[in-house]
């Protein structure tokens, strides 16, 4: 069992496929994690809600007198910095499928699934959406596996929607595996 | 002493600079002097990147070792983890794709210096020269595939030399029975060949920030240690805050932001000799 399972993972090394559905051996039922998809069609809206807690935190960014701290793939956090010694939470900017952002001269580029966003932040109490790029990246390219995960998972199908995050399951024969 | 002005000068097969004196500038013939201004012009071309675009007035912040964006003047650059976008800011409502590039495999950071992007990935770490039109050109780059694993790799960097942090803990960079966790660095004043120079064992390293002679490694579990690099080939451990785990640090102007799983933390570095902690964010209440 031991040299077998060694030859897939030298086999799966080499085809250097992360993600793409592959002639891996049937497992039957075995512990993984699957994808959670947002079916609605509104996931292009992006807006400003109360501040939320931070639980997936992804990156942060320093602008001004402000840090804004991404929750992965659910949007992007502002603090007020203006005193280091008490940053106080002020705002949550929703922007489904996030996973970058980059601010220049008032202006907050993100990502919103497989849109490229523009959103001006120069006055923080007005933020809203001034640009977008559709089909910037190809859905194919994109979270098409799980971060920081090495196991199997459910192939992601970008027919399905967009994806939130990952939960774990039982999966029965997966055709995804990530070294 | 007799007045006298220094000019870098190229020696035909090498690069180095010697000082000139030219004495009695009104005496000097014109022609003389022109030859050596001419030759001071080939050695900067040389030794700086052509085209270095125009310094921007622009206020762009800073981001985290795990960025996947980066702005440098006017351009956007997007990494996915094969490819870099370049996007041009002239309009800055309205970016536009100009440039889309296969990097390799796993790509994970970008971290830009000048006009040079450094972009990090579980195979090894790629260098382009941004050209004047903001199209990022290959350089060359630093294949990990010496070693048996890809760890994972944010980078800084300044005129000379990049930081690494390289990661093999929990599998999350492949790590088999070889470990491989540690501050690596990399010597860049040519370019187009870097070379590891020095290492620094670290526990489960990620995040890496650098100001000046000053490098903040995030080492997991371990928290937040501080190196003085001014000695490339010696560098030292100068402070270290345990007792909380730490992902990514940002130093700005004298303020450092640490990212840990439950926290961020901010860091007065005002002072090297007084670096304390001045705040605390809650994460997972």
């Amino acid at each position: 069992m031991k040299h077998r399972f060694y030859l897939f993972v030298i086999l799966f090394a080499l085809s250097s496929c992360v993600s793409k559905p592959f002639q891996i051996e049937d497992v039957g039922k075995i512990d993984g994690i699957r994808p959670i998809y947002y079916t609605d069609d509104d996931w292009r809206d992006v807006y400003v809600i109360e501040p939320q807690p931070i639980i997936n935190l992804r990156n942060v960014y320093y602008y001004e007198q402000y840090i804004f701290v991404a929750e992965y793939l659910k949007g992007i956090h502002i603090f007020d910095n203006s005193d280091p010694t008490h940053p106080v939470q002020i705002k949550f900017i929703r922007i489904l499928g996030n996973g970058g952002m980059a601010v220049r001269d008032g202006f907050l580029y993100v990502d919103n699934y497989t849109d490229l966003v523009t959103l001006d932040i120069h006055d923080i109490n007005n933020i809203h959406e001034v640009g977008r790029v559709e089909d910037y990246y190809d859905p194919e390219s994109l979270f098409n596996y799980p971060e920081f995960y090495h196991g199997y998972f459910e192939c992601v199908e970008p027919d399905k929607g967009v994806i939130l995050g990952w939960e774990a399951a039982v999966l029965e024969n997966p055709d995804c595996y990530r070294e | 002493m007799d007045a006298g002005v220094w000019v870098p000068v190229r020696k035909i097969g090498e690069q180095f600079a010697i000082g000139i004196r030219i004495e009695n500038l009104k005496k000097m013939k014109y022609s003389k002097l022109s030859i050596y201004l001419l030759l001071a012009l080939a050695f900067l071309r040389c030794t700086k990147e052509a085209g270095s675009p125009a310094p921007s007035s622009s206020n762009t912040g800073v981001g985290g070792s795990y960025s996947v964006f980066m702005i440098v003047g006017d351009y956007l650059y997007t990494i996915t983890n094969t490819d870099i976008k370049t996007l041009s800011l002239e309009d800055p409502a309205n970016p536009k794709l100009i440039d889309t590039q296969r990097i390799g495999e796993n790509v994970e950071s970008i971290f830009n210096l000048d006009n040079r992007l450094f972009i990090g990935s579980g195979s090894g770490l790629y260098i382009y020269r941004i050209k004047d039109d903001g199209i990022p050109q290959f350089v060359s780059s630093f294949a990990y595939d010496q070693f048996p694993i890809r760890p994972c790799d944010p980078v800084v960097a300044n005129d000379s030399f990049a930081f690494v942090t390289l990661n093999t803990v929990n599998g999350a960079c492949r790590g088999t029975e070889i470990q491989l966790n540690q501050l690596a660095i990399f010597d860049i004043t040519d370019i187009n060949n870097p070379v590891m120079i020095n290492t620094y064992p670290l526990s489960g390293p990620k995040g890496v920030g650098l100001d000046g002679n000053t490098v903040f490694v995030c080492d997991n579990e371990e928290g937040l240690k501080i190196f003085d690099v001014t000695n490339k080939y010696d560098i030292k451990l100068i402070k270290q805050f345990g007792g909380f785990t730490a992902y990514d640090v940002i130093p700005f102007d004298g303020l450092l932001l640490v990212v840990g799983p439950e926290n961020l933390y901010q860091f007065d570095y005002s002072d090297l000799d007084n670096i304390h902690q001045v705040s605390k964010i809650a994460i997972k209440p």
